[in-house]
């Protein structure tokens, strides 16, 4: 397999790279969809006497988290796959009509599901929404997705794996293993609740930003024309994040019914998540050493710095706040939402869009329709997803001081008319959360509106195609 | 050799620097030599096929420049080999890999999650649970009102925003009894929430009558002017009172 520019005109994508356009597009819009409901879901908190009929905080909020997480990011990291597939392994793509059927599988079982759970059919696993039967539908598409992708790594052409791929096949079994976990009646009582911490912790560290950064450790490269600065500090990043990401449910159950060594143990393996906090960043300046000019032009780049801060920031944060001082005042309160608004709707989406960026021209043979665009696509996403992020963290340190300075001068209680002091001491935060949730979505319209633009108007560019070379 | 490389880049179409220096690599490759290529480029015998085609991304060599375009051919297909496709400039060196088994990348994974799973999930979950199924009662802690009423706590979402777990904190100190394995030993799903956003439900039933219960799921502004409480309009009335009854059998 070769890797070949040709006029768009003259050459013909495989039905991989085909899907792959797709799977990139519809997991832009979805993101778009999902940003549209967050905004809704705090619009009725904040209102509430106005409402949206059956659509409460209590359905629109787990709508958002459940488009995001299974339907936009398994959208956007399938289609990442299936552009670095083949271009990584050169392995022939001769099941591209399976993978694109898996694809849809995916994606519109997670769609599905979504919808069902805004009509109130969820048995309420927080983070885990999703009715059984799409979960199944959904684990079928991706491990299906999985199987290929090994596959391919087996029939590969050249003898040697590149980072990228330790992120992608890590996060290809992560995903498969959360749900399968998340939906096992293993435990009852206390331990109930575990399992799906435990999906909850791998689904966010290892599908959602272990894939990003898998991503970004392609495209820096490919853009930058500087080779990946260490492939052991990258798959030793890969490690830690994957390590620190299935005890992270622990470190969220903290003072919980749970055995103390359990709780100990997610506090302790929390801290791992300092590693990727400092090598991330170090993996991308080192890598950009000597091509920094580059950010002045290249859009991907200037996403994938942006993402990068935001997943450094989050990731020390998270492993901070799972310490027990912070979650005795922290704990339950809206400051773990903020973290993790920065770590998905931030750097989750930054450095997904890098790749979107860098991949969408190759795919489609067709400029980016505007820079101007992508430009307030970042600012967007940066002022939204930060905003929201500041103003959780605040929210959350306001709440927990005020119940602790309740407790204190026995004025309030963590209930009744005590809470409802609790809450006014973040009520102020209410029309900033709204603002800086509109301006996100907005971000995010901006991004589909620019994909949908180059694919029907850019000016014609070289489309990167994968051939196969006779043997 | 120049008039090979003449004609391959002619017939190319790319610069004669980047073809020779594309054939090069490419004899390193295949092991033929750089003439055999080059004629083969230019239209001539197709060249020796290499022992193993190089990957688009890991095979060109380290001391390539890689701003520049290397160049690479479909050697037996003749179709292609007259479109000899120009490699993508960015698909430079820097993407090589190390050689590796993906056997080993793919245990070494499977041996992570299986320690994850066993040490992240597993185990903590069967020790809360082993210590809480000493309290489970043959006697449901339920009406079957209340169970109807538990799925619709569930399925609306309540969990979204208030928990039924009292921690050993201070900050929890007014909410009642701290909330021990045997309190949610029944329950196979986790009612505990994550976050509190609303108050903690967990002694609900000892803190609010039915009836006031009631009132509020209905239609809370109407009960408290300030509550950010959604209106469950939308919930039939016996919906409303299994919700309710769940809720005051919580103690």
């Amino acid at each position: 397999m070769v890797t070949t520019n040709a006029p768009a005109t003259t050459q013909v994508a495989g039905r991989t790279d085909a899907t792959a356009k797709w799977a990139l597009l519809i997991g832009a819009f979805l993101l778009a969809a999902a940003t549209a409901i967050l905004f809704m879901a705090w619009t009725v908190f904040t209102v509430p006497s106005e409402g949206a009929g059956f659509l409460g905080f209590g359905r629109l909020f787990p709508m958002a988290t459940t488009l995001t997480v299974f339907g936009a990011f398994v959208a956007l990291n399938l289609g990442v796959l299936l552009f670095l597939l083949p271009r990584l392994t050169g392995a022939s793509t001769n099941r591209s009509g399976t993978l694109a059927a898996l694809f849809w599988l995916s994606t519109v079982s997670a769609v599905v599901g979504t919808g069902v759970v805004g009509f109130g059919g969820t048995d309420g696993r927080q983070g885990f929404e999703l009715p059984w039967l799409a979960e199944l539908l959904l684990v079928l598409g991706v491990g299906g997705i999985a199987v290929i992708a090994i596959k391919a790594l087996f029939d590969r052409k050249e003898d040697s794996i590149y980072p990228t791929t330790w992120f992608m096949v890590g996060g290809l079994l992560s995903f498969i293993t959360a749900i399968a976990v998340a939906n096992l009646p293993i435990a009852r009582g206390p331990g109930a609740g575990i399992p799906v911490a435990f999906g909850r912790g791998v689904v966010l560290w290892v599908w959602i930003l272990g894939f990003a950064i898998g991503a970004m450790l392609y495209l820096v490269p490919k853009e930058s024309g500087r080779p990946l600065f260490s492939r052991q500090v990258a798959i030793g990043t890969f490690v830690s994040l994957m390590m620190a990401g299935m005890f992270y449910g622990l470190s969220t159950t903290l003072f919980g019914p749970l055995p103390d060594w359990a709780e100990t143990v997610g506090v302790a393996m929390g801290l791992l998540l300092l590693v990727p906090a400092v090598t991330v960043p170090v993996l991308l300046v080192k890598t950009l050493d000597g091509a920094f000019d580059q950010l002045q032009t290249s859009v991907p780049l200037r996403f994938a710095v942006a993402g990068v801060v935001a997943f450094s920031l989050g990731a020390a944060v998270s492993a901070i706040s799972g310490l027990r001082s912070f979650a005795e005042l922290l704990g339950l309160t809206t400051f773990r939402d903020g973290t993790e608004t920065l770590l998905v709707f931030g750097a989750g989406i930054l450095l997904t869009s890098a790749f979107v960026y860098h991949a969408i021209p190759r795919l489609t043979g067709r400029t980016l329709h505007s820079e101007q665009l992508a430009k307030r696509h970042l600012q967007f996403t940066v002022v939204g997803a930060g905003g929201i992020t500041v103003l959780l963290w605040l929210s959350g340190i306001a709440t927990g001081s005020t119940w602790l300075a309740g407790i204190k001068s026995s004025l309030f209680a963590a209930s009744g008319e005590g809470f409802s002091a609790s809450l006014t001491a973040s009520e102020w935060a209410h029309p900033w959360l709204l603002l800086s949730g509109f301006i996100l979505f907005l971000g995010q319209l901006i991004f589909v509106t620019n994909l949908y633009r180059t694919l029907i108007s850019g000016d014609v560019a070289p489309v990167e195609i994968v051939t196969e070379v006779s043997e | 050799m120049s008039d090979f490389l003449t004609a391959a880049a002619t017939n190319i179409g790319a610069p004669e620097d980047l073809v020779k220096r594309s054939a090069d690599a490419r004899s390193e490759a295949s092991g033929s030599s750089v003439d055999d290529i080059l004629a083969a480029w230019a239209g001539g015998a197709a060249a020796p096929v290499a022992a193993e085609s190089p990957a688009p991304d890991a095979a060109i060599a380290p001391e390539a420049n890689p701003a520049e375009p290397a160049v690479s051919s479909a050697p037996s297909a003749a179709p292609t080999a007259r479109v000899v496709t120009v490699r993508d400039p960015e698909a430079a060196p820097i993407l090589v890999g190390r050689r590796e088994s993906p056997k080993a990348m793919i245990l070494t994974l499977l041996g992570l999650l299986a320690f994850g799973v066993l040490v992240g999930a597993w185990l903590p979950a069967v020790a809360a649970s082993q210590e809480a199924s000493n309290h489970v009662t043959a006697q449901p802690l339920y009406s079957a009102d209340a169970e109807l009423g538990r799925e619709i706590y569930l399925a609306e979402g309540c969990s979204t925003c208030h928990t039924m777990s009292v921690r050993s904190l201070e900050v929890d100190a007014g909410l009642g009894l701290i909330t021990e394995p045997e309190d949610i030993a029944n329950f196979f799903e986790s009612v505990e929430g994550v976050r509190r956003i609303g108050p903690d439900l967990a002694h609900i039933g000892e803190r609010m009558e039915a009836k006031d219960i009631k009132a509020f799921v209905s239609n809370p502004t109407f009960v408290r002017a300030d509550a950010h409480h959604p209106p469950y309009k939308y919930l039939s009335a016996d919906e409303i009172d299994d919700l309710t009854t769940f809720l005051s059998e919580t103690k």
